[in-house]
């Protein structure tokens, strides 16, 4: 792709001598100007054909004065939100992520999840508040906590339960033993710290949760899989899902690319969820470009919708991501060509015609659907270029956002 | 003003809720239902169970009928418009505060009324209590 001439600030660490940029990392004094043209080298050559960790910032012209430089720069990503560290940008200086994100949520929620150690500190958000943290941005559908005070776990019987498939579990030390009540159910096992426990509701009725040591919470829900806490006081509650959304779309060219990074703790084989997404940029169902995972074999896949009618719908590797396996995957579009890449392994098409995106969509579908259940770790966005195989191949490679 | 007012419809049945123009008007964020998606995960509550004296609202079974709850940034008339509209209550000021802000129901019809499940973080007590 066309290389893009940008501004940048360059700080020289005199320690390791190599350039860093200014806001990611600590700077250090430049020593002297004839570091500079070492310094620029590597950093060009380093950073050059990789995703870029660093961002636009008004500035006067360069190079090698009052630490400021005009580099040239491939693949210079127009928004990138990276939620572990909060840092991100959309066409613009660096800001906290969550600034450049609309989240609607109408309750509270927790990153207190099923996996989480016994008795961990956990936050709650407020309504309408993204849930991030140093995993990322946490995603997930709308669920119920059928068990009261939930944060002071007793032994106690639900309401009825409708039939099909609930989800037990705990955080602490000591269990919890679902039994019918006035329902019939099957694939009871005492729940514990990490191992929840899934049974069915054959016959709909109440259903007795017997607490046996130290629990610090407990919740039942219905589904194959747990999610993260709700509390709960003299009544049952729900915890909405996050439809979170960039916030200001880019301009975007008849060529785009996405990428976006995360892990989801759906558990394979899920029969009643549907598949796990994880990013979705179009703006209806009717045109629509998906990165998701196949709940049933746990697989990336994706899927491209114009004008209504589906393109493509294929799976990009045989690794399995659920339940909680990283990933890292992209998508490459242009008219007559497209690539899509998870963890390094590329899949390529060949569509004539794509669309025009005015909409993305973290973690679930157009139209609020099919949730990722797990944390985004970062999403970048280019929004007038495709970027190549290759260098997709090589940034969703490794283990870092 | 809270940033959730909580808005409660009854209807005969599910379909009728579907079916009422303020549902599929929703908000600037799309429709509260739509035939692709459903309901709206983050902003509704479908099919909750409301507990009260008052057997008909509206004409409605308050026992049968088909309970919504829609949760809102912000006051929206359409839905406080609808024949369906029971009651909106600001999630900010309770369950202390005069968090009812509108309802056709009174009296101990509405004090005494429970409802399950709630939003999580909404401070309702059970009963009403208002």
């Amino acid at each position: 792709m066309a290389e893009e001439q940008r501004t940048v600030r360059l700080i020289a660490d005199a320690v390791d001598n190599r350039c860093k940029h200014v806001n990611v990392l600590t700077p250090v004094p430049v020593p002297n100007q004839n570091t500079w043209p070492t310094c620029l080298q590597s950093f060009t050559a380093a950073q050059g054909n990789n995703y870029p960790e660093y961002h636009v910032f008004a500035s006067g012209a360069g190079p090698f004065t009052n630490g400021l430089a005009t580099i040239a720069v491939a693949n210079f990503a127009d928004v990138d939100l990276n939620f572990v560290t909060n840092q991100g940008y959309n066409q613009g200086p660096q800001v906290a992520s969550t600034s450049l994100i609309t989240v609607s949520r109408a309750s509270q929620g927790t990153d207190l999840l099923p996996t989480s150690a016994a008795g961990v500190a956990y936050d709650t958000f407020g309504n309408n508040v993204a849930r991030q943290n140093a995993l990322g941005l946490l995603i997930e559908e709308s669920r119920t906590n059928q068990l009261l005070n939930s944060t002071a776990p007793v032994t106690q019987t639900t309401a009825s339960l409708g039939t099909g498939s609930y989800t037990l579990w705990v955080n602490g030390a000591g269990t919890a033993t679902p039994s019918g009540g006035t329902a019939t159910i099957t694939g009871a096992a005492a729940a514990s710290q990490g191992s929840p426990n899934t049974f069915t509701v054959t016959v709909a009725g109440t259903v007795t949760v017997t607490v046996s040591g130290a629990l610090n919470a407990f919740q039942l829900e219905a589904g194959v899989f747990g999610t993260s806490l709700i509390v709960t006081a003299g009544a049952t509650a729900t915890r909405a899902a996050d439809v979170v959304t960039l916030t200001t779309m880019p301009s975007f060219g008849s060529a785009w690319t996405m990428y976006v990074s995360g892990v989801s703790y759906v558990v394979t084989g899920a029969p009643t969820n549907p598949d796990p997404l994880s990013l979705n940029i179009g703006g209806a169902t009717t045109n629509e470009a998906t990165l998701s995972i196949d709940r049933t074999a746990g697989k990336m896949t994706d899927a491209l919708t114009v004008g209504g009618v589906g393109q493509y719908n294929s799976t990009l590797s045989n690794t399995v991501l659920l339940p909680g396996v990283f990933w890292k995957t992209a998508m490459a579009l242009a008219a007559g060509a497209q690539v899509s890449v998870v963890n390094g392994t590329a899949v390529t098409h060949s569509v004539a015609s794509i669309f025009t995106p005015t909409q993305a969509k973290l973690g679930a579908r157009a139209n609020s659907s099919q949730f990722i259940n797990g944390y985004i770790e970062r999403v970048t966005l280019w929004a007038s270029s495709a970027v190549a195989q290759a260098t997709l191949q090589s940034l969703t490679s490794g283990s870092a956002p | 003003m809270s940033d959730q007012i909580d808005y409660f419809l009854l209807y005969t049945n599910q379909a009728a809720a579907e079916a009422d123009a303020a549902i599929l008007a929703g908000d600037s964020f799309g429709p509260y239902w739509s035939a692709s998606g459903g309901w709206r995960p983050d902003v509704v509550f479908p099919g909750i169970s409301v507990v009260t004296p008052q057997a008909l609202i509206n004409g409605v079974s308050s026992i049968t009928g088909f309970w919504l709850l829609i949760s809102s940034p912000a006051l929206n008339a359409a839905l406080a418009a609808s024949p369906n509209f029971v009651m909106c209550l600001d999630r900010s000021l309770a369950p202390a505060g005069s968090f009812v802000l509108n309802a056709v129901i009174s009296g101990s019809n509405r004090t005494s009324l429970q409802l399950h499940p709630v939003p999580a973080g909404a401070g309702y007590s059970q009963p009403l209590g208002k």
